[in-house]
Formats: C-alpha cells, structure tokens, sequence
C-alpha cells in the first residue's frame, strides 16, 4: 500500500516536472519572469502592456532558436 | 457569446483534437492487435477517470480559489504549455524537427504489441493498459487546458463540451478511415492551439496581477495576431537557416512511456 502510494507520488511529481520543465527549462524560467513583471508593473499599466508580450516573444525565439541549435547537435555526422 | 468564449472554444477544440488523434493512434493499434474489447474497456476507463479529474479539480477551483490567483495560476500554466506547443510547432514547420507521424507510431506500437502474442476474442491485460495510458497520458494535457480555461472564465462546462465535442469527431473520423490518421494536419492545428493558449496565458497573468489589458476580452485577439505573425516570421527565418534533412519519424521522447513493453 504504502509502496503502491509512492509510485503514484513519484509518477505525480514526474508529470509536473515533464509538464512545467522537461527539456524547456528557459520556457519555465520565462513564465516566472512574466508571472513577477505582471506583478511588478501592476500600477504601470503602458510599459505592462508593451514589456509582457516582447518578453513572451523573446523568450519564444531564444527557446525555439536554442532548440534549433540542439535539434543539428543530435543530427548524425554524414559519413564521407 | 464574447470573443473570450469564442476562443476558449476553438482552443478547448484544437487542443482536443490533437490530442484525440495522438491518444487513437494507440487505441487503434491496441484494438487490432490485442482485440477490441479491451482496448475500448481500457479508452473507456481512462475517460471517466480524467472526466473525474475535471470534476473533482476544475469545480473546487472555480468556486473556493479566489478569483484573480486563479487566474494567475492558470495563465502561468498556459504560458509554459501554449509556449511548449509553439516551440515544437516552429521547429516542425522550418524543418529543423521531424513531425509527429502517426503511421510510424501506429507500426511501432503495432509491432511491440504483436510481439507479447496474440490475445484476441478474450481478455487482455495489456491491451486494456496500452490503450487506458495513451488515452490518460494524452488526455492529462487537455484536462489541464479545460481546467484552466473553463475555471479561469466561470465556463468549466462550455470548456468540457469543446471538449467532448472534439472527442468524438476524431473517434468518428478516425474511425471511419482507421489508419489515415497521418493526414490529419497535426502540426497546423497545434500551432494554431499554441497561439491561443500563450495569448489565453499571457491575458490571464496579466489581469490576475492587475494589469487591465485594453478593450478587455478584445485584447486577446489582438495578441492572437500578434503571436500569428511571430510565428509565421520564426518559420520563415528557420526555414532559412539550411536545415538538416529530417525524415518524419517517432519522435521517441514523445512516445515514450505509451507503450508497455
């Protein structure tokens, strides 16, 4: 029972870390950013509105251009 | 109807519908290897255990989760997974990741399954499993988008019927062509679903923290065609960055884990 109740902790945890990390750490770290700079300009309603889609933006380019780089790093060497 | 819950119900839709096609892939091959019974008792199982999820989540939410933390909450989770998808989607369209392929999935599982023997006409134990995980593991990723969307508007309901709603057509659908689930346009789809969800995620952040976005429900629209055009520009500047050739195959991360071998 008890062995039974913490291969479903470990399979819960394993999810959350696949769903919100996994092998996009820089999306997650984005959200944070985005999540705490919402908060902070809360009362600056102009640079709120511009600095949150920019930073969503950037950090959807830097993850996509990185995965990119990672994507040609797992391409096998052509012989020859 | 607002432009709010127009959107929350083609995102519900699209993102149901890419899930539906992946998870019937498995149900499929299941079914055609290891008998149909089981296959469906496991799709079946799986169902109500996520529809309870939905429930026994999503309603407690809505109703003793103060409003904005919630929507705090929600939008964060939205962001990561719209900006996954649209990550992904990115990579696929300027070729620089292979597309999801179901046939090559259908054979994989199709193969590994055969392998174990043939148990049909009776009760099988890992036809109920494969099938009762694919549709689980699939179908995860959408509760999480009904929850979110539904609790963060009060429309837990209108989400779950998108839902259901996409559900069975793609059973409908698959059915009827049974291994033409290749040509469903996935990719396009989860694009489209990665917009939605980043502006979805991005508009509740930010009205959860306090900043009032202008027009309201207007502004998500407007940051679905601002993502619509990044997009399509990351595509095009990838694309010119001479991309190794990818053949469309399983993508193994995605995969992993569907099948108990």
């Amino acid at each position: 029972m008890t062995e039974t109740l913490a291969r479903w902790v470990k399979a819960f945890g394993h999810f959350w870390w696949d769903f919100l990390v996994g092998d996009t750490p820089e999306l997650f770290v984005a959200m944070l950013v985005l999540v705490g700079i919402a908060f902070g300009l809360r009362h600056d309603r102009v640079a709120a509105i511009v600095l949150l889609p920019l930073l969503a933006i950037v950090a959807l380019l830097g993850s996509a251009w990185r995965g990119r780089v990672r994507e040609r790093k797992q391409q096998p060497v052509e012989e020859g | 109807m607002s432009s709010a819950t127009i959107f929350l119900m083609l995102a519900v839709f699209g993102a149901c519908c890419v899930e539906a096609v992946e998870a019937l892939t498995i149900v499929l091959a299941a079914g055609v290897t290891r008998g149909w019974r089981s296959a469906m008792e496991g799709t079946v199982a799986a169902l109500v255990v996520l529809g309870v999820i939905v429930g026994a989540v999503g309603v407690p939410l809505i109703h003793y989760v103060p409003i904005d933390a919630l929507r705090v909450l929600v939008g964060a989770l939205l962001l990561v997974l719209g900006l996954s998808w649209l990550r992904k989607a990115i990579l696929r369209a300027s070729g620089h990741k292979a597309k999801h392929d179901e046939d090559a999935i259908y054979a994989e599982t199709t193969a590994t399954l055969r392998e174990d023997g043939s148990a049909r006409g009776r009760r099988d134990s890992l036809g109920f499993v494969v099938a009762f995980k694919g549709v689980f593991l699939e179908g995860m990723e959408v509760v999480l988008i009904v929850i979110s969307l539904g609790a963060s508007q009060h429309k837990l309901g209108v989400a779950a019927i998108a839902a259901a709603a996409a559900i069975v057509l793609v059973s409908v659908v698959g059915l009827l062509v049974s291994r033409q689930l290749s040509q469903v346009p996935e990719n396009t789809i989860k694009t489209v679903v990665g917009i939605m969800l980043t502006s979805f995620g991005l508009f509740w952040v930010g009205e959860g923290a306090g900043v009032h976005w202008p027009g309201s429900d207007l502004a998500i629209p407007v940051l679905i065609g601002v993502f619509a055009v990044v997009t399509t520009g990351a595509v095009a500047l990838l694309r010119t960055q001479t991309p190794a050739p990818v053949a469309a195959h399983l993508d193994h991360a995605e995969a992993d884990g569907r099948v108990a071998s």
